[in-house]
């Protein structure tokens, strides 16, 4: 019984060590990470000749293709604005951080304002985005699936895991304590914050 | 050398045992909402403090809420801004000619807090407990990837199962790497 815990204790953490890695970072840099602050956005135009007769929806559609925004499909409601002189504004938000695009249909050009995320920003999108998420880049939708995979090799590690020492033949003499004062730190923490 | 990187994957994982519990059901909660309804409290009251109170710095000092002050804005002669902490958050308008504070308290229960605490950051907040609380997760995320390290070498150093770990190890890290890598454009 405790080897069959063991090999699949351990196999599920061989299968998702990458993402256990990613969550380890991703905490790490979040504990780390300096007040947030308005990102700098690149500002660049690109030619453009949105048909007459094309929806707003059609425009985004044919936008983000065009600029290749895969990770900011499907188009939802809310990504398709105007500004105060009526212009089509598509702000795309995605993994990799933010495209807002006014779209200047009198100088046939797309206004493109990208605000890009940092490495860690981009993990920490990457480690909350699970099965729930449904994406029209396949890529997304299978890293999706994987980290919801992951997350729940985690709950089995976690339950296996405490499976194993409480099956041991052997006991370690201190690791009760180990468990007593990570709980104590907890239950303190939890008490105070109230 | 086994015996003591088994000791260091124990011990690790047991001190930190009750955060990554937090976090795993915290990250379900955020997964699978509709597994977990939310239960939020609201609640009114009026309080009165001095009127003229110079800010709302001063007036939330006086009202003692525990939390960190954010959202601060004044129109009108009325000052209004947010105390929060994980699970609560009290959102005042203070009206500084009459001196009448209203406080409307909301609180999101149990996996409200645990959601807010899984997604806490950074040692800058002007609430002391939030940095404290950020910090332990930071030990905590540290003690994620040590668990890990130390139970990979555990898995290579077991006979029996090293092969059929490592074929899982690379086809598991293989497709999360190259994802991770190709939709970073």
């Amino acid at each position: 019984m405790r080897e069959v815990i063991q090999r699949l204790h351990t196999y599920a953490g061989m299968l998702t060590f990458v993402n256990l890695v990613v969550f380890g970072l991703v905490g790490l840099a979040a504990s780390l990470s300096p007040r947030p602050h308005e990102p700098i956005a690149i500002v660049r135009k690109v030619p453009y000749d949105a048909s007459p007769n094309l929806t707003d929806r059609q425009v985004a559609e044919q936008v983000c293709s065009l600029l290749n925004l895969s990770l900011a499909t499907p188009i939802q409601s809310a990504v398709i604005q105007h500004d105060a002189a009526n212009h089509l504004v598509l702000d795309f938000w995605h993994a990799n951080g933010r495209h807002k695009i006014t779209v200047l249909e009198a100088e046939h050009t797309l206004r493109i304002e990208v605000m890009r995320n940092s490495f860690w920003s981009y993990l920490g999108t990457l480690h909350a985005t699970t099965a729930a998420f449904h994406s029209g880049d396949w890529r997304m939708q299978l890293w999706a699936d994987y980290d919801e995979f992951a997350m729940w090799c985690l709950i089995a590690m976690l339950i296996s895991g405490v499976a194993l020492w409480l099956l041991a033949e052997t006991r370690q003499r201190w690791a009760p304590w180990s468990l007593a004062l990570g709980s104590g730190i907890f239950g303190a923490l939890c008490w105070w914050i109230r | 050398m086994y015996k003591k990187v088994r000791d260091v994957h124990l011990h690790t994982a047991l001190l930190c045992l009750p955060f990554l519990l937090m976090f795993a059901v915290s990250g379900l909660q955020m997964a699978h909402r509709r597994w977990f309804p939310a239960h939020t409290q609201l609640t009114f009251t009026t309080v009165q403090l001095p009127s003229g109170l110079p800010g709302a710095r001063e007036a939330a000092r006086l009202l003692a809420l525990p939390g960190e002050l954010s959202a601060i804005a004044i129109s009108g002669g009325i000052t209004s801004f947010r105390i929060a902490r994980p699970g609560t958050t009290y959102q005042v308008e203070y009206n500084s000619s009459t001196g009448m504070a209203m406080v409307q308290a909301t609180n999101s229960g149990f996996t409200g807090t645990l959601n807010r605490l899984h997604q806490l950051q950074g040692t800058w907040h002007n609430f002391t407990l939030l940095n404290i609380w950020s910090g332990v997760l930071g030990f905590v995320s540290f003690g994620i990837l040590l668990v890990g390290l130390t139970g990979l070498y555990m898995g290579f150093r077991n006979r029996k199962d090293r092969w059929t770990g490592l074929v899982l190890l690379f086809a598991g890290s293989g497709l999360a790497l190259i994802l991770i890598a190709w939709m970073r454009s």
